[in-house]
């Protein structure tokens, strides 16, 4: 039987799900070179994105991370946390094949649940003390630049706590740039959102105030609240510029509790997740996964086994190699260091064993 | 109206006397025939049956373009579920060579279909052996670069 050239191999390989695609890493030296290799990872992201191929589902619950390709419901696969401090983990935000975690405002990362790959995010210091900041009021976006090609992290935080009485509340705005691995500070702001910031103790909500992307944007929306104006607003970041901005829109079709969506990769709607041609998947209380069938109407629910616990959040992700296959430096060492020690053991055990005999 | 023929010649020197629509959806082939008019086409990397099972494949997905209603011999769904069958049928030393024929002769939808059928066999395969094994691939890493890979990957291989 003859070898296949490597033009043909990277075709077939472009078919396959990240997460085989880790395992065939080991091969040979040419498929690993090709599996890393920056060109083949942006087409295989690229094929991916167009085909709508290998959809996962990625489930958290307090404990532990769950993907679930979207074709095999009942074979979930379970992800170590990668962020494991004690605390609550939060997934803000999926693109690419990448989500974003965190821990706190100063302890984030970006995370491939494919690959397991993580980056661990610098630390961007406070503007001000963090007994003046509660969850709440802080939010985050995560989103492709296309125009740079690059992944970015936003974060706004702004205080529960007046400077004094004259002044509004403090706020700060930081984006974080994976090409440079470094924060920036977003100082000028349009006057409106200068307003809102300063007036209104600023209150977006997407589902967990977190940002959705759309036509290279993040966006925020903002909840009603009663006696201000802005209801028909959406906060913007352009992920390009690196400008806030605000997007108005039809006072008709505000209702209360409202979120916000993309459908079809441009449009920023008001139905949350994925759209599959005649179907949309929707998450409703929870985490728990519906499809509306667009011609009758009517809901199914998608069942994921998963045997334990509840579920606290889902995300759609896609299977990419974004961040490439080679995991956590910072925990291979740690991991070596286990198995040196396990090895130690197992001599041990072997010679107790032996003893006993 | 009769058709224009081409000959088509194997690495065995069998001939296959073919219509030129159905030759034609191979890019090299198109090109070759554009340029050697009336001319005999050795394929001399392809064996007989090789080339009979591409020629199959081509019959069945040539557009007839000489008018009358029904411009498609097949509707697109029946053509799908025949090419399911088509790779299904072909073991698979013979599968890579088709690819390997859909590659070198540029035929996109037949490429297509072998691939499709490669990537299912690899992600069906319960270890990198066994993918070694079906698709003929050499390890050249020692045993410590292959431990080190996995722990990089820090995945259940």
């Amino acid at each position: 039987m003859a070898t296949l050239p490597m033009d043909t191999v990277a075709d077939v390989f472009h078919r396959l799900p990240a997460t085989t695609l880790v395992r065939c890493r080991v091969l040979s030296k040419p498929c690993c070179s090709l599996i890393d290799s920056p060109n083949f990872i942006a087409s295989h992201l690229k094929r991916t994105l167009e085909t709508g191929d290998h959809i996962m589902i990625l489930l958290r619950t307090h404990l532990r991370l769950r993907t679930v390709y979207l074709d095999a419901p009942d074979k979930p696969s379970i992800v170590d946390h990668p962020l494991r401090t004690g605390g609550f983990t939060e997934v803000f935000g999926s693109v690419n094949g990448i989500i974003g975690l965190t821990n706190s405002p100063t302890d984030l990362a970006l995370f491939n649940p494919s690959t397991r790959k993580i980056h661990r995010l610098p630390v961007a210091p406070l503007d001000f003390p963090e007994s003046s900041i509660t969850r709440e009021n802080v939010f985050y976006g995560l989103g492709h630049d296309s125009v740079s090609d690059d992944y970015k992290v936003v974060r706004m935080i702004q205080s529960k706590d007046r400077v004094d009485e004259s002044y509004g509340y403090p706020f700060e705005v930081k984006v974080f740039s994976l090409k440079s691995n470094k924060w920036k500070r977003i100082d000028l702001l349009s006057e409106d959102v200068e307003i809102l910031f300063d007036n209104f103790y600023f209150q977006l909500l997407y589902r967990r105030g977190n940002g959705v992307l759309a036509g290279n944007s993040l966006h925020w929306i903002l909840i009603h609240n009663q006696g201000h104006f802005g209801m028909n607003t959406i906060l913007r970041f352009g992920l390009a510029t690196e400008e806030l901005g605000l997007v108005s829109f039809s006072h008709d079709v505000y209702c209360k509790g409202m979120d916000i969506g993309v459908l079809d990769g441009c449009r920023v709607g008001w139905l949350p997740m994925l759209r599959d041609r005649s179907k949309i998947l929707m998450e409703i209380n929870n985490g728990k996964l519906f499809w509306f069938d667009l011609a009758c109407k009517s809901f199914e629910m998608l069942r994921i086994n998963v045997s334990e616990g509840l579920q606290l959040n889902a995300e759609v992700v896609v299977s990419s190699l974004v961040l490439g296959c080679k995991g956590d430096p910072g925990r291979v060492g740690e991991k070596k260091m286990v198995q040196k020690g396990n090895k130690r053991r197992d001599d041990f055990l072997s010679r107790g064993f032996k003893l006993k005999l | 109206m009769s058709k224009k023929m081409i000959v088509l010649k194997s690495s065995e020197g069998v001939s296959f006397v073919v219509e030129e629509a159905v030759a034609r959806q191979s890019k090299i082939i198109s090109f070759l025939v554009e340029e050697f008019p009336d001319r005999e086409l050795p394929l001399t990397n392809m064996t007989s049956e090789i080339l009979r099972k591409t020629i199959e494949y081509c019959k069945k997905h040539v557009v007839e373009d000489d008018g009358g209603g029904d411009s498609s011999s097949s509707s697109s769904g029946d053509l799908k579920e025949w090419d399911v069958k088509f790779v299904a049928e072909i073991d698979q030393p013979r599968l890579m060579d088709l690819l390997m024929a859909a590659n070198y002769l540029d035929i996109p939808s037949l490429l297509d279909v072998t691939c499709q059928k490669v990537a299912d066999t690899i992600a069906a395969c319960n270890d990198e052996k066994e993918i070694r094994a079906t698709f003929n691939i050499e390890n050249d890493f020692t045993e410590e670069e292959v431990e080190a890979i996995r722990m990089e990957n820090q995945y259940p291989i």
